[in-house]
């Protein structure tokens, strides 16, 4: 017996496997040390580069994005959300499930962007995809 | 003032099914779902609850040869229903694809270029030429630039993603100029050491000519001996020590490139 032994093993961002009628997305299938290789980045911002800063800032903002969507959007999030800086600008990228009207849909984009631009002091712009249900990538 | 206005470009498709309350959001969906408890006088028109279907992507009515430009004119995230090519993106399961565009979030993570195609980038040259000038004919080399213009100031310009526009690299500003007199620059005024036509460097050279000469060796040409290995070791060790000053370490590369070019070792 080698490596790590009965307690100490890895659980972070692991979905553990089950009787193989558990369906999981692409993002929640793979571990954390498969980005970079099959995944991409949820964040993308320019704080940590070489050389550059503010990287804590954008992350404790990233946090408090992911908090606020996980809200605002109850049972509707069909993944985890998408953030792109770009100069000053936030755009948030969410996948939608349609368990919500329209109408109900376009306010809460409206209220969720004009409160986050007043917030963060800089514009924030929310696109939605919408699916029917979870795009599943295996059975696990 | 932020931005109140809701996007044109949301790609939102009206729901199929209506879950009222957020309390039944986790529950199964039923077939019928029950007339919502909080409109009692609009009950006629909730017995049968509004299904709109969900309308066909925006890719089925787009012409071969539409403006591209005009569906993606700024930088925009990926929108499957707006792009009409069958992307895939993913690594797939065994026996299995990519997976489709629809609902990949790899494909909303990367950035896109979308908005930059090359028809794209024609109409903002052609945009950008009334703000443009010729370059003046006269100044084409570099020394009538200096010549005309000798002082040269460099600043550098930063741009990170973040509300804030400072960053502290951009406070450095470099003047660089040469003036007549700095061409009477003679060795002993030099801020740091040069090797090129130094005394070190002809002094190298007379010894290994003569070790050559009393071999009797052939070999005599001076780029060649200015080329070798050990000749710029020496070079890079001279330099280092002059330029440094003297510490444990500079001084064991000298003398360890003396060494090796005198092939003491």
């Amino acid at each position: 017996m080698c490596g790590r032994g009965l307690g100490l093993r890895n659980r972070a961002a692991r979905v553990r496997v089950s009787k193989g009628d558990k369906p999981v997305t692409y993002e929640e299938a793979h571990a954390p040390h498969y980005i970079a290789h099959r995944k991409g980045w949820l964040s993308l911002h320019t704080g940590n580069l070489d050389g550059e800063d503010h990287a804590a800032e954008r992350t404790v903002e990233d946090v408090f994005l992911r908090k606020f969507m996980l809200g605002t959007f109850p049972g509707c999030l069909a993944d985890q959300i998408i953030l792109k800086r770009r100069a000053n600008q936030v755009e948030i990228c969410a996948l939608v499930l349609r368990q919500l009207p329209a109408h109900k849909f376009y306010f809460l984009v409206g209220y969720s962007e004009t409160l986050l631009s007043h917030f963060y002091k800089c514009p924030v712009r929310l696109h939605l995809q919408t699916l029917p249900s979870k795009a599943v990538y295996k059975y696990i | 003032m932020a931005a109140s206005a809701l996007p044109a470009w949301l790609v939102l498709q009206p729901g199929a099914r209506t879950l009222r309350a957020f309390s039944t959001a986790v529950s199964l969906v039923t077939g019928a779902p029950a007339p919502s408890p909080r409109t009692t006088e609009r009950t006629s028109k909730h017995e049968r609850p509004l299904r709109r279907k969900a309308l066909p992507p925006r890719t089925e009515k787009m012409a071969v040869d539409q403006d591209w430009p005009s569906v993606y004119p700024v930088a925009a995230p990926f929108k499957p229903s707006a792009v009409p090519l069958p992307i895939r993106m993913g690594y797939p399961v065994k026996q299995g694809v990519p997976m489709a565009k629809e609902g990949n979030l790899e494909l909303l993570k990367i950035p896109n270029f979308l908005h930059l195609t090359p028809v794209a980038i024609k109409k903002h040259c052609e945009a950008l030429k009334d703000f443009c000038t010729e370059w003046p004919a006269a100044l084409d080399s570099d020394e009538k630039c200096e010549k005309h213009f000798p002082v040269e100031i460099e600043t550098a310009d930063y741009v990170s993603s973040g509300p804030s526009v400072r960053n502290p690299k951009a406070r450095v500003v470099t003047l660089r100029k040469t003036e007549e007199w700095e061409k009477n620059k003679t060795e002993a005024d030099m801020e740091e050491y040069v090797w090129k036509n130094s005394s070190s460097e002809k002094n190298v050279l007379e010894t290994l000519l003569q070790i050559k000469a009393a071999e009797k060796n052939l070999e005599l040409n001076k780029e060649e001996l200015l080329g070798t290995k050990e000749v710029e070791d020496y070079r890079k060790s001279v330099v280092t020590l002059k330029n440094e000053g003297d510490n444990e370490n500079t001084l064991s590369q000298y003398k360890e490139s003396v060494k090796r070019l005198l092939n003491l070792t």
